[in-house]
């Protein structure tokens, strides 16, 4: 038992799964519980949250900032739109660092708001001398909390605020339990329940500070009177209230953390089966020492509290007075949202741009039918314009409404689509089917791909399909239904590939006939061809109507697709066989309506068009080809958001993705300008850090994503690169950055799209000389602001720099000396705060590279890459893991005798870089993905 | 949808002034033993064409005098010779391979590489043989549109720049003249059509009031039907009134076959399982349904300006057998005049077809044709020749009583049909 646990007994608190942490508290509840009692007669309304106080349900809602935390069971308090104050107690548990606030109150009833991926928490304030005073915790949100359903209450900026003698009320969602005789359960407040549903509110008492006992260990936490606790027990906390909120009555101010009792306790009431502690206390916040720690992560570079960066034409281009950082539609004016709950589905998107509503999770969502949509709305487009609506735009509010409604109609995620598409995988591998035309000689006589790892040409002209069909439709219930697949040549199409814009070519070109007309899906003699299947053990001979009918579960199945059977379709050449094309996947024949709409509409609308381009030899997970122009090594190639390999004086990007290249034409003069100007080295671009794995989860559709940032060498400029949605070209646009740093030599840049922040660390300046002093340009001010490293700190050429989004730090590679390390300083609100800390020295073996690169994992692990080697080993790469407590490990290590072309990127799997690929085509990229299970020589890091 | 300007016939006058904006001296080379072209007295009769030979790429030699054509999508760099004869060798028809009787193809006498550089032709009957509109991909150089007299002799010719966002539209012959357009993805307007009058000088075209991106075009003698992309919509410009005519909304129908002043296409809507036959004429002044026949639907629907053919069948799974009817010309429903020709092998519905001297051409699925001879429903089913290039039927383009001209993903060819043998009487079907 911990000297907390003996102090006292904290109000419950579920750990979600610990049978460890279960048996803890019950022991502790055990030894202390001096009074259990049942068999009483009368409940009355005292059983709920908050003992026998008042639900929290008005109309508006009195404490709309009390949030549930069903992980860990405990209340917090929304102190801005991303950060919710807990109790540190609620993460007691070693490890524990789960959060999901999944509920909150407001006008009308509950709205659940579920929050399961925190970006940050818990934050605990660890107190020298005892916990009462320090028992507070913070927590990151991963999204904006709705406003004004959780209208936060920020804590007072200024010691003392709440006086030493104040009437408050407790206000948490503790248990609300019943036994079968409708009495609540004791032993669920010892073990820790879960928080009930509903905000209660206690009576007004009086706290007091540093009341009883007095002392110093009580000088930073509110107490209740004993015998006033006792008198009027409406309002006294019960487990799962832990974390709650204490209000001061008179103007709603935020005071303190409701922690638990003190040990004096009010035995055997006799209307309350269990023992009741009346000597409550409650953390302040007001606490001075408490106010430096939690003024870290709560203010901004302003000295605001995040989240209330004032609205400017600037960052508020739908004009409704919320900047967009803290806008649930950016673009969409909607400043309702600041006075009703226009989240319903709790996703951060709100109603007026959610374009599925009901549906929360739509980043996981695939809009198959994009193009259809596209078209339908956009006719002369390949892409989708980004729209800004803005009320100032419309001559009345029925107008705007109507473009409202509009732009909800286009682009919908397939989950909510009233069209639902199938779509069709492609899948590498399949038999070949023998005496067949088009069947090919032993693949295993083709070059494999230039790369270490393995070689391995497996994959033939027989290329596995899996039709699937469209949750809606399988959610309906279509056991008959049947999708359709057709092939359409591309490959005499200039510049064609998978795209949107490289299926507009092609449909638009007048020799492949390749028009896209849905409703004559069953027409014969258009450029679209039946693809000559296998299904089971049967192959088709190549005709129109090829058609599967999808199991009645809506599972995956596979069938095969010979693409050997298009001879005159194929390309053949010395290191793959191929063909290039659109696959078309159409709903033939569907029975039930969908969403209320009859299947014949749900026919026509329900085509997708995808990559329908197959190549035979593919080393393992490659991808297709591309011929570029002109290679340069440009600082955001890679595998991760941005994936750009520049083409000079061509107006494309191609996109590395994981399913391939993707092309996007370049046409937006700042962006062009941008890339220009880093092409010839006059900027520099940085990336953002975080994985793409955890920006893709982060954004949602309606929402703009700063993807990058770029900055002038003379530091008289900064760009931001921010796209609306994932997969759309990042355009630029230019921020005010005057009076920032000069880069000369070595400075280490990070970029964190989470924290909206570019870190300028190191570097050798003008006088060649280390510096001790760093550079932040914060997006949100768009200011640049210098700070001086902690005392006796400098830093010099760094030669990789990362942001960390797990322990919001950053990790940078220098040299001390000739000896490679790893360091990491704690890029936190104070940026003078905190020793940059060696983690890792290498050994000599990793010296003799040209350049290196961090890359971050979607779970924090660190990828330390050393390329452009000059002897044998021309690559390094390794995985490193970190532990809480940042003891790094070797988890993966590697060495290729092959160049990598640019910084790679770190996957689940490994690796995922770029290699020259082996002749002919000498100026040919292709991707590979390290096999897993490839440790080998891992050398014996030095870690500190 | 953007608003259309009616009757808008602007005509617009290019003449060499501007040939220095975007000229390029670039030609293809003529062939010193080319063949005549679009005669079909022989089927590989010698001639000696334009005499002046050039080099490809930038070659200089024999100036084709390309020049600007300012009409066209700006970005594009569409240009016309204003000395075609010179721009591309003249058509030459070779043998099919396979020793296919009465069989040609347009032989490939320019530089190429790959199986399918070219796209489906237009093809009009003239007194002296037949006049071809040709859109030619050329290996290293930009695609040209060409338009072959009946001779065979280039008479227009056209060629864009390396802008992979444009495309030159399909040909399109008119006994006046021709038809061209061009397009560029992701500018606004995207798009620019014209009519190019054969009584006018090379540039001087008449403007088409249309702009939106069109994925497929036809032209006739009088229209020409536009297909916005992803087949969203239907227009059809007439060239006799100026005027620019809407399908009604969610008109999902085939590419139409033209004739004067009308359009014949199967329509698929509302039920994409019962496709109808509708027709658009000047006469009505919109679209209407043409055949009436329900429950039954419509699988084919052709025109010339002698017979109007279509093809009607039970609802079913498709492939379905059908029945081949045959009407004097009629573009709406009153004038139809319906009598059998023929019963139909099963089929699914076909938009590639063509109607021309009283015969009907069709086809059957993608390595057959049936041509039926109207008048007394004899039929033949005419396989694709054994290239052995796994190629398949992409159109049906012309049939007259000489000719069936039809294009495959590798190539265009023409089949005498005094070579198809014997047939199948009206009352027989083929296996």
């Amino acid at each position: 038992m911990t000297q907390r646990a003996r102090r006292s007994r904290w109000i419950g608190i579920f750990i979600a799964g610990g049978a460890a942490a279960l048996s803890s508290g019950l022991a502790s509840c055990l030894a202390e519980d001096d009074g259990a009692e049942s068999g009483i007669d009368e409940v009355a309304e005292a059983t709920d949250a908050i003992v026998a106080g008042t639900a929290d349900t008005t109309v508006n809602a009195l404490y709309p900032a009390t949030v549930r935390m069903s992980s860990p069971g405990c209340s917090g308090t929304l102190v801005t739109p991303y950060w919710v104050m807990t109790a540190e107690h609620c993460y007691d548990e070693p490890g524990q660092t789960a959060i999901d606030v999944d509920a909150l109150l407001g006008a009308g009833g509950e709205v659940s708001v579920s929050h399961t991926n925190a970006t940050s928490g818990p934050i605990r304030l660890w107190g020298a001398d005892g916990f009462r005073e320090t028992d507070i915790a913070l927590v990151r949100l991963d999204q904006r909390a709705p406003v004004p359903y959780a209208l936060p209450a920020p804590p007072p900026r200024t010691t003392n605020t709440c006086g030493n003698s104040l009437p408050g009320r407790l206000v948490g969602f503790g248990p609300a339990w019943y036994n079968e005789n409708g009495y609540p359960e004791e032993g669920f407040y010892c073990l820790g329940a879960p928080p009930g549903g509903t905000r209660r509110y206690g009576i007004a008492k009086t706290w007091e500070r540093d009341h009883d006992p007095p002392g110093t260990a009580y000088q930073h936490i509110f107490t209740s009177a004993p015998g006033e606790a006792c008198t009027e027990m409406a309002g006294i906390g019960v487990g799962g209230d832990s974390g709650g909120s204490l209000y001061r009555t008179s103007d709603g101010q935020f005071c303190g953390v409701i922690s638990g009792d003190g040990g004096w306790h009010c035995s055997k009431l006799p209307i309350y089966p269990f023992t009741l502690s009346c000597d409550y206390h409650t953390a302040a916040v007001d606490d001075g020492d408490a106010i430096v720690w939690w003024s870290q992560y709560l203010l901004d570079v302003d000295g605001e509290f995040e989240g209330t960066i004032p609205a400017t034409p600037a960052n508020d281009p739908d004009g409704d007075g919320i900047a967009s950082l803290y806008d649930n539609c950016p673009l969409v004016h909607n400043p309702e949202q600041l006075t009703t709950f226009d989240d319903p589905d709790g996703n951060g998107i709100g109603a007026a741009c959610d374009a599925c509503p009901g549906f929360s999770a739509l980043s996981q969502i695939p809009n198959r039918n994009f193009e259809v949509e596209l078209a339908l709305a956009y006719p002369t487009r390949t892409s989708a314009p980004v729209v800004v609506l803005r009320r100032s735009d419309y001559a009345s509010d029925a107008a705007f409404a109507q473009a409202r409604a509009e732009r909800l109609d286009t682009f919908r995620p397939d989950v909510c689509d009233p069209y639902p598409a199938p779509l069709a995988k492609l899948q590498s591998g399949g038999d070949l089917p023998s005496s067949l035309p088009g069947s090919t000689t032993d693949p295993s006589n083709w070059p494999c791909l230039n790369y270490t790892g393995g070689c391995s040409t497996v994959t033939h002209n027989r290329i596995k399909v899996t039709p699937l069909s469209s949750p809606p439709v399988q959610a309906a219930g279509n056991p008959n239904e049947r999708i359709g697949l057709r092939w359409c040549d591309c490959k005499e199409v200039t510049d064609f590939d998978d795209s949107v814009m490289g299926r507009a070519k092609c449909r638009n070109d007048s020799a492949a006939e390749c028009q896209f007309n849905p409703g004559a899906y069953g027409l014969s003699t258009t450029g679209w061809k039946q693809l000559r299947t296998k299904n089971g053990s049967t192959w088709s001979n190549p005709s129109i109507g090829q058609e599967w009918v999808v199991p009645a579960n809506g599972a995956p199945f596979f069938a095969t697709w010979d693409f050997g059977a298009l001879t005159g379709a194929v390309e053949t050449d010395t290191n793959f066989r191929g063909v290039r094309g659109i696959l078309w996947t159409h709903v033939v024949e569907l029975s039930t309506p969908v969403f209320g709409l009859e299947p014949t509409n749900i026919k026509r609308y329900a085509n997708a068009l995808s990559d329908g381009s197959a190549t035979q030899a593919l080393g393992p997970n490659g991808r297709l080809w591309v011929a570029v122009n002109d290679w340069i090594d440009c600082p955001m190639c890679g595998f991760g958001v941005e994936q750009v390999l520049l083409e000079r004086g061509n107006p494309w990007f191609r996109k590395a993705t994981p399913q391939g290249l993707d092309v996007l034409e370049v046409s937006h003069a700042a962006t062009r300008e941008h890339f220009d100007a880093v092409a010839e080295g006059t900027r520099l671009h940085v990336s953002a850090s975080e994985p793409p794995s955890l920006l893709a989860a982060q954004l949602a559709t309606g929402q703009a994503l700063v993807r990058a940032v770029g900055v002038r060498t003379d530091g008289s400029l900064v760009s931001q690169l921010s796209s609306q949605g994932f997969e759309a070209l990042p355009l630029a646009s230019e921020l005010s950055g005057s009076g920032g740093p000069s880069f000369f030599r070595g400075e280490g840049l990070a970029f964190s799209a989470l924290e909206q922040r570019l870190y300028v660390l190191g570097g050798l300046g003008s006088s060649g000389q280390p510096t001790n002093k760093g550079w932040f340009f914060d997006l949100g001010s768009a200011s640049w602001r210098s700070f001086d490293l902690p005392a006796g700190e400098s830093v010099g050429e760094v030669l990789a720099m990362s942001y960390r989004h797990v322990d919001r730090a950053i990790y940078f590679l220098d040299k001390s000396g000739t000896t490679l390390r790893l360091r990491r300083w704690h890029a936190q609100r104070m940026l003078d705060a905190g020793a940059i800390v060696t983690l890792a020295t290498f050994p000599s073996s990793w010296n003799a590279f040209g350049k290196y690169a961090l890359a971050l994992g979607p779970t924090g692990d660190l990828g330390i890459v050393a390329y452009r080697g000059t002897s044998t080993t021309k690559t390094r790469l390794g995985r490193f893991t970190l532990s809480p407590a940042h003891r790094i490990s070797t988890a993966e290590l590697s060495s290729l005798t092959t160049q990598i072309l640019a910084p790679p990127a770190l996957t689940p799997e490994g690796f995922a870089y770029s290699v020259d690929a082996a002749t002919p085509y000498a100026q040919t990229l292709a991707f590979a993905t390290m096999p897993t299970a490839w440790r080998t020589n891992a050398p014996t890091i030095g870690a500190h | 949808m953007r608003t259309l300007t009616p009757h808008t016939l602007a005509i617009l006058f290019c003449g060499a002034l501007f040939c220095s904006l975007g000229c390029s001296d670039e030609a293809v080379p003529t062939s010193a033993s080319s063949s005549g072209g679009g005669a079909d007295t022989s089927s590989t009769t010698t001639s000696t064409s334009a005499s002046t030979t050039t080099t490809t790429g930038t070659g200089s030699g024999g100036d084709a005098e390309w020049t600007y054509a300012d009409w066209a999508v700006p970005g594009c760099g569409i240009e016309y010779a204003k000395r075609p004869e010179l721009a591309f060798p003249a058509l030459e028809w070779e043998e099919c391979p396979g020793d296919v009787a009465g069989c040609e193809r347009i032989k490939k006498n320019w530089p190429h590489e790959g199986v399918s550089g070219m796209g489906n032709p237009a093809v009009m009957g003239t007194a002296n043989g037949h006049a071809i509109g040709l859109f030619v991909k050329l290996e290293q150089l930009e695609p040209r549109l060409v338009y072959f007299s009946d001779k065979g002799e280039p008479e227009a010719v056209y060629k864009q720049g390396t802008n992979s966002n444009c495309f030159l539209t399909r040909p399109a012959l008119s006994v006046d003249g021709h038809w061209v357009g061009s397009q560029r993805l992701e500018v606004d307007p995207p798009s620019r059509f014209a009519f190019q009058p054969r009584s006018a000088p090379a540039g001087q075209v008449e403007m088409v009031p249309f702009d939106q991106l069109s994925q497929f075009q036809r032209g006739g003698d009088e229209l020409l039907a536009l297909q916005l992309d992803f087949g969203v919509g239907w227009y059809i410009y007439d060239r006799v009134t100026g005027q620019v005519h809407a399908a009604p909304a969610d008109f999902t129908a085939t590419n139409p076959t033209l004739s004067g002043g009308s359009a014949f296409m199967l329509r698929f809507d509302p039920d994409l399982d019962s496709p109808k036959a509708w027709a658009f004429s000047r006469q009505s002044g919109g679209f209407a349904r043409l055949i009436n026949n329900d429950p039954g639907v419509v699988l084919a629907v052709h025109a010339d300006a002698q017979d109007l053919v279509w093809i009607e069948a039970s609802p079913g799974a498709w492939p379905v057998p059908g029945t081949l009817r045959r009407s004097p010309f009629a573009a709406t429903a009153a004038g139809v005049v319906p009598t059998t020709v023929r019963p139909m092998p099963p089929l699914g519905p076909v938009e590639a077809g063509a109607v021309g001297d009283g015969y009907y051409a069709l086809a059957g699925d993608g390595y057959h044709i049936f041509v039926v001879r109207l008048a007394d429903g004899r039929l033949w089913k005419m396989p694709l020749p054994p290239t052995n290039d796994g190629a398949y039927l992409h159109h049906v383009s012309h049939v007259d009583a000489t000719y069936v001209f039809y294009k495959t993903s590798t190539h265009v060819y023409r089949q005498r049909l005094d070579q198809l043998g014997p047939g199948y009487a009206a009352n027989e079907l083929p296996p």
